[in-house]
């Protein structure tokens, strides 16, 4: 009965163009990034529940940790079965966690929000993160960071539609927000499983053989040995066991434990570094820094495919560190230049973000491209704890020491220049996968055997 | 095959022909196009939001 969700009914027809694609990418991104919103909900829920922040937050962290653990272990399952299955799944669980969420938000029961939003809606996450992902990368072999450019900034767009429009609906459906809760999320629920199954009907894969017109794959242009691994595919489980994946997981984890530290704190930030800073400033800030998030993602990522993914990574953690120690020497001196200088290094932390999957397809090929980014993404759940618990205790710690304003976040900064040092590192030991290394081939693996006659598996040549 | 017949809900779908094709083809186009409005509207609604919280930042 469900066969039409299978990887092979979703095979594109001939003359389909690719520009057909990308919004159903972009329409599940753009429905889970809802996710860096919830915090909209967290006064409402305290309220609604009678307990404290943390128990709150704690939701939040859960649909987190899901979405690491979901992505790292579903990505073969998401590869395997095709992106209309998976988005088709991942529709089901976030709108399914909206619903149970709102459950125990009706029936005051906090663990069914946890179940709900958390587990469920974490596991939504997950699943929808990669595989939009891994399918417009099949789709612009020609130009893979500019399509996981515009996937990934999606999930950064998800949060500025959702924040005013969750506002909105919390205002229009209640006395006050915390009576709101339960239809806010029945609403949300309903039209992110209406986007995202929209999406999830309209995705298709390329046909096996299929590329771009005029375009040739590197080593097939320039006439070299077809034994290269990024041309091949190597398979997850391989992947894993190089040293190139731990160097692209230590460079995912400091970019976005730097970047994670300054989002985090950014409202409470302004106002210690500059005292004629208000709330409603503050609040004006968190948004311009979503904005070069959002923008540094497409933007940054679509660069990289001129420059090159090294070359790119060398700007976001090179040029971030001198940033950072900029406002570290000389933050408090302009509100404009403060403003300025962390707008670029939130742009090249969205960039960050939105480069890796184009990396990893740069090293290990498209076969297992979505099943190697899943794993690659633990780094950002290590990171959300790194990050904020780096700029959080060392605040704590100089305020109990009697520092205040911006003294509170100088030795923080300094640790993250250091931080982006370690990972500008281990962008320079990225090289290449051996070409002739016999342990990366994946001739053994029936899927990725090249067809006969050609140099790269059916469903690499794309 | 004879098991496949007796049992109506596995049967293999019976080949389309090229005007079913073309139509099937023609509303996955339309369903796209309508995709890329959805989300290009959304995506305005929520830059232009933001972009106005954030100029509170310059104003105020």
């Amino acid at each position: 009965m469900l066969s039409f969700l299978d990887r092979d009914k979703s095979v594109a027809p001939p003359g389909c163009s690719r520009w057909f694609i990308p919004p159903a990418a972009l329409a599940v991104h753009l429905s889970i990034g809802q996710v860096y919103a919830f915090s909209v909900f967290k006064t409402p829920l305290v309220e609604r529940f009678d307990t404290t922040l943390t128990a709150i937050g704690v939701v939040f962290s859960i649909s987190i940790v899901m979405l690491g653990l979901s992505a790292a272990f579903g990505g073969k399952w998401v590869e395997r079965n095709g992106p209309r299955k998976a988005m088709f799944v991942s529709g089901l669980c976030w709108g399914a966690g909206f619903l149970v969420g709102a459950l125990g938000v009706a029936t005051g029961q906090l663990w069914l929000l946890y179940l709900g939003y958390g587990v469920l809606g974490g596991i939504g996450l997950g699943i929808g993160y990669i595989s939009p992902v891994s399918t417009l990368i099949k789709w612009f072999p020609d130009r893979p960071g500019m399509a996981t450019g515009m996937a990934i900034m999606g999930f950064g767009g998800g949060a500025l539609i959702a924040s005013p429009l969750s506002a909105a609906l919390l205002e229009r459906f209640g006395d006050t927000p915390a009576d709101a809760i339960v239809p806010a999320f029945l609403v949300l629920g309903a039209v992110y499983l209406t986007a995202m199954m929209l999406g999830a009907m309209t995705v298709k894969v390329p046909p096996p053989g299929w590329r771009p017109d005029g375009w040739e794959p590197p080593a097939a242009a320039a006439g070299a040995p077809t034994t290269d691994p990024a041309t091949e595919g190597v398979s997850v489980e391989k992947a894993f066991r190089t040293r190139q994946f731990w160097l692209l997981w230590i460079v995912l984890f400091c970019n976005v434990t730097a970047g994670i530290g300054i989002l985090e704190q950014a409202a409470p930030m302004v106002q210690d570094f500059f005292t004629g800073v208000g709330p409603a400033e503050a609040a004006g800030y968190v948004g311009f820094l979503s904005l070069c998030n959002m923008l540094g993602r497409f933007v940054w990522s679509s660069t990289s495919d001129v420059l090159g993914r090294k070359r790119t990574y060398i700007g976001y953690l090179g040029i971030g560190g001198l940033l950072y120690l900029l406002v570290a020497v000389a933050g408090t001196n302009s509100v404009v230049l403060f403003v300025a200088v962390t707008g670029v290094i939130l742009s090249f932390y969205g960039g960050g973000f939105a480069t890796i999957p184009a990396y990893l397809k740069d090293l290990f090929g498209s076969f297992n491209v979505g099943a190697i980014h899943g794993r690659l993404l633990t780094a950002w759940s290590c990171a959300g704890i790194a990050g904020p618990l780096i700029v959080n205790v060392i605040a704590d710690r100089q305020l109990a020491a009697g520092h205040s304003g911006a003294d509170l976040y100088t030795f923080s900064l300094y640790l993250i220049v250091v931080v982006m040092v370690i990972g500008f590192a281990a962008n320079a030991l990225v090289r290449p996968l051996p070409k002739t290394a016999p342990a990366i081939g994946e001739a053994s693996d029936p899927e990725a055997a090249p067809a006969p006659g050609a140099g790269a598996p059916a469903r690499e040549r794309v | 095959m004879e098991s496949v017949k007796e049992n109506p809900m596995e049967q293999s779908p019976p080949e389309q022909g090229p005007t079913e094709r073309r139509a099937r083809d023609q509303a996955s186009k339309a369903a796209a196009i309508f995709l890329w409005v959805v989300v290009i509207a959304a995506l305005g609604y929520g830059v232009v939001r933001t972009a106005i919280q954030a100029a509170a930042l310059f104003t105020g």
